[in-house]
């Protein structure tokens, strides 16, 4: 059977969204090419709704591969027509059972786009049958020299001579007659952007293969630079490695890649490479994308960052297939690399249907679930969300999409009355599954060490899909100890994923490790206080040992995002300060047992603690707020290290407005906010209150004058 | 010009990376392989005459695979006329 032409192959798009009207859906691409050509996509699923994942098959980009849409096509009409007539589908010496293809078409969305740069396609069957590019029309001063490397011409260190060492041998070229030829903008041609089209629309979209000729190749992971597994700092968003990018085995960079994710991604990889063998024996090699040769500016580097660049989109894991061993084989080695590839791209959808969940609770809000945890800081967890009464709804009230970006989704606790706890959890893994949460609580603490946690309760959560960002709750707990702020901790689990052993937490080193590697452990050490300008705010929290290990630590404070005349104090027992040296804190009062201690910078710290075995000991930070600081909210922390390493903080947010209620804390009166009274008030006596109960409730009495019902003598 | 499929020899990686920094030659990179212990590598590329002159001259090794062509005309044969979707 001759390859398909052009026409054939939009023809063929055409055909089987006819023929298969309810599993299959053909849709245009919005960027018309060079020469005017609309070019078409398949989404192959039967059923929607959220939890399903997307995979992504791209092919055609380079004109002269020409079996790559071909074989695009055959999956297309195999898959259809074995579903419809419940069969299984033979390729060789590799078979699919009914069952399978009924399940891949049942739970996956499959988006096929076979033909990504026809205008190339075209003159490459025509006429040169080596033409690679686009047909973008040649530049005014490079007469002759058209087309644009479809697969350089991605948002990924596009502009390569920033990025890379002038003496890596890339394969991309700024000049117009190269066949690597960049183009002049990142994204700039319309077959680029049909190609990324098809990713930004479909956020389900988690796997990406782009089918290429030649070399009988499987690859995955970077192909700027080597991969390295522990550095999550070396990066292809930092900077600080301009110019240093591409040369292998010079040590100097390699491009971070999850160490889970890569083992899950070469497990696939190797699925395709079985059943491509089967096929009829051939063994194409499972290898990382960059080999001596870097690139910069492809389809599967693009896909792969997208997460990094988006913290809320979900990782897509991305590879090339290199099909055959030449670019246009001969009719009957044309269809043995059909069915080789249509095998493959069979498998890989088993593949992912055969992973499992990977359910999580963030520990900040750019937290994506990825081990170790990628950025921001640990205790600020959005996810254990507390009220003081029942929310009616709380999958309405916490889970929409709004709700999901905020961290400020909680009450204090009130004692006294049954407190209410919902977590918030997530699934970045690819199949459904349950979960159970067990939460705990303790004092705010730097440093909360199991030993310090309290059980409250477990909450069970059902069936969680992938990408589904579920509510779970609520928790009733009536026995705190005293209204204010608390420490939550939440560690799920389930038969896959199993909550990791407490018991197993010997030393510092288990703790780090089981913060911050460990995506089912979280913790809340944040707080919100409302707060007047002009008052003055106390903060009580714990700085914490360790049972039976004494050693040196550091307290930091950083006030730097609060308004430039505000004023901090600490307070801390004596013996923590002794041997210690200041930064930032000059010394105000000493008395037997305590050191108070003004901050003289935004940044202070105490460096080189002495904390023995067990040590709990209570500090206090004071800030004033001058009276002109606006209105608005302003964040600042506390927080311990120890060897370097951040263990734990407390993050507090002080929230200033013009609330309704003043109290005194002196008086224990409270007033309207207008009241005369309240003029009178030292501003380090003013609470400030936005419902007058809780005001009662707190054992302030109302002022007989502003408000007299509420006045008990 | 005709242009030629082609293998590339070259004693290491450095003079594989050569081909592409000094002498722009259109290199399949992935093709690219270790061949033995020395060392020595290869890499497929197109090229047309001048460049295989060029290249044997400082010492790379070319073995010409296909000519390009007759690759083209005999592929052209076999491409589909009209629209097969559309005759039904």
């Amino acid at each position: 059977m001759p390859y398909l032409n052009v026409n054939e192959v939009e023809s063929a798009l055409e055909f089987v969204a006819t023929s298969f009207p309810t599993i299959i859906q053909r849709f245009p691409l919005p960027h018309p090419t060079w020469e005017s050509r609309t070019c078409h996509a398949v989404k192959i699923a039967n059923g929607g709704g959220t939890g399903r994942i997307g995979t992504y098959f791209l092919g055609g980009i380079h004109a002269r591969e020409w079996v790559c849409p071909d074989s695009l096509i055959n999956f297309v009409e195999q898959l259809a027509e074995a579903y419809q007539a419940n069969t299984g589908i033979v390729l060789g010496g590799k078979s699919f059972t009914a069952t399978q293809i009924q399940n891949i078409v049942n739970k996956l969305d499959i988006f096929i786009f076979p033909q990504a740069n026809p205008d190339g396609r075209y003159r490459s069957m025509a006429t040169d049958n080596l033409w690679r590019k686009n047909l973008r029309p040649a530049p005014a001063d490079h007469p002759g020299c058209e087309g644009v490397d479809i697969n350089r011409n991605y948002d990924f260190l596009w502009n390569y001579p920033v990025y890379f060492n002038p003496a890596a041998p890339i394969v991309n070229s700024i000049e117009p007659g190269s066949e690597i030829y960049i183009g002049p903008g990142s994204l700039s041609e319309p077959e680029t952007r049909n190609a990324t089209f098809i990713i930004e629309n479909n956020p389900n979209i988690c796997f990406f293969i782009d089918v290429h000729s030649y070399s009988e190749l499987i690859l995955y992971d970077w192909g700027d630079d080597e991969d390295q597994t522990v550095d999550t700092m070396m990066n292809f968003q930092n900077s600080a490695f301009n110019g240093k990018r591409g040369v292998m085995g010079d040590g100097v960079y390699k491009e971070y890649v999850n160490a889970v994710d890569r083992t899950l991604r070469a497990n696939l990889a190797n699925r395709m490479q079985s059943a491509i063998q089967a096929v009829r024996g051939r063994s194409y090699l499972v290898e990382q994308s960059c080999g001596l040769y870097p690139t910069a500016g492809t389809s599967t580097d693009y896909a792969l960052s997208r997460t990094y660049i988006d913290p809320y989109r979900d990782r897509i894991h991305a590879y090339t297939i290199e099909c055959g061993t030449t670019f246009q084989p001969p009719d009957a080695e044309r269809q043995e690399i059909i069915k080789e590839v249509t095998a493959a791209l069979l498998e890989f959808c088993l593949g992912i249907l055969e992973l499992p969940a990977d359910i999580y609770v963030r520990d900040n809000l750019q937290d994506t679930g990825e081990e170790p945890l990628f950025s921001g800081y640990i205790s600020c967890s959005p996810d254990i969300n507390h009220f003081r009464q029942e929310l009616t709804d709380p999958q309405a009230t916490l889970g929409s999409a709004t709700a999901k970006h905020q961290d400020n989704l909680f009450e204090n606790i009130e004692k006294g009355q049954p407190n209410y706890i919902y977590v918030r959890l997530q699934n970045r893994g690819y199949a459904v599954h349950n979960a159970e949460v067990d939460v705990y609580w303790s004092n705010p603490s730097t440093l909360p060490a199991p030993t310090s946690w309290n059980l409250i309760g477990t909450i069970p959560v059902p069936a969680i899909a992938p990408g589904e960002f579920k509510v779970a709750g609520p928790l009733a707990w009536s026995t705190m100890p005293a209204t204010g702020h608390y420490c939550f901790v939440a560690v799920l689990g389930n038969a896959q994923d199993p909550k990791p052993d407490l018991g197993s937490i010997h030393d510092i080193n288990d703790f780090y490790a089981l913060i911050r590697n460990m995506n089912n452990v979280t913790w809340k050490n944040f707080d919100v206080e409302d707060i007047f300008a002009g008052t003055m705010q106390s903060f009580n929290f714990k700085i914490q040992g360790w049972s039976k290990i004494s050693y040196q630590g550091d307290l930091e404070i950083d006030i730097s995002t609060l308004p430039g005349n505000a004023e901090a104090e600490l307070r801390i027992i004596k013996r923590l300060t002794e041997g210690a040296a200041g930064e930032g804190l000059t010394l105000k009062e000493e008395t037997v047992r305590y050191r108070r201690y003004s901050m003289t910078d935004t940044k202070a710290a105490l460096r080189n603690m002495q904390l023995k075995s067990g040590d709990i000991t209570e500090a206090t930070i004071c800030i004033t707020l001058p009276d002109t600081v606006p209105n608005g909210a302003y964040d600042f922390y506390v927080l311990q290290k120890i060897g370097g390493q951040e263990m734990g903080r407390v993050t507090k947010r002080l929230l200033v407005g013009d609330y309704p209620f003043v109290a005194n804390r002196n008086s224990y009166e409270v007033h309207k906010a207008n009241c005369d009274w309240v003029k009178k008030m030292s501003p380090a006596n003013k609470a400030a209150y936005r419902e007058i109960d809780l005001a009662l409730k707190h054992g302030f009495n109302g002022c007989r004058y502003c408000l007299p019902e509420y006045d008990n003598g | 010009m005709k242009r030629y499929l082609v293998t590339i020899f070259g004693k290491d990686f450095n003079s594989m990376a050569d081909l592409v920094k000094k002498h722009k030659i259109d290199i399949l990179r992935r093709t690219v392989k270790t061949l033995d212990e020395d060392g020595s590598c290869r890499v497929d590329a197109i090229m047309n005459s001048d460049q295989i002159q060029i290249l044997e001259s400082i010492n790379y090794r070319i073995e010409i695979r296909e000519d390009m062509e007759q690759t083209a005309k005999a592929r052209r044969n076999e491409i589909g006329i009209g629209d097969r979707y559309k005759l039904s």
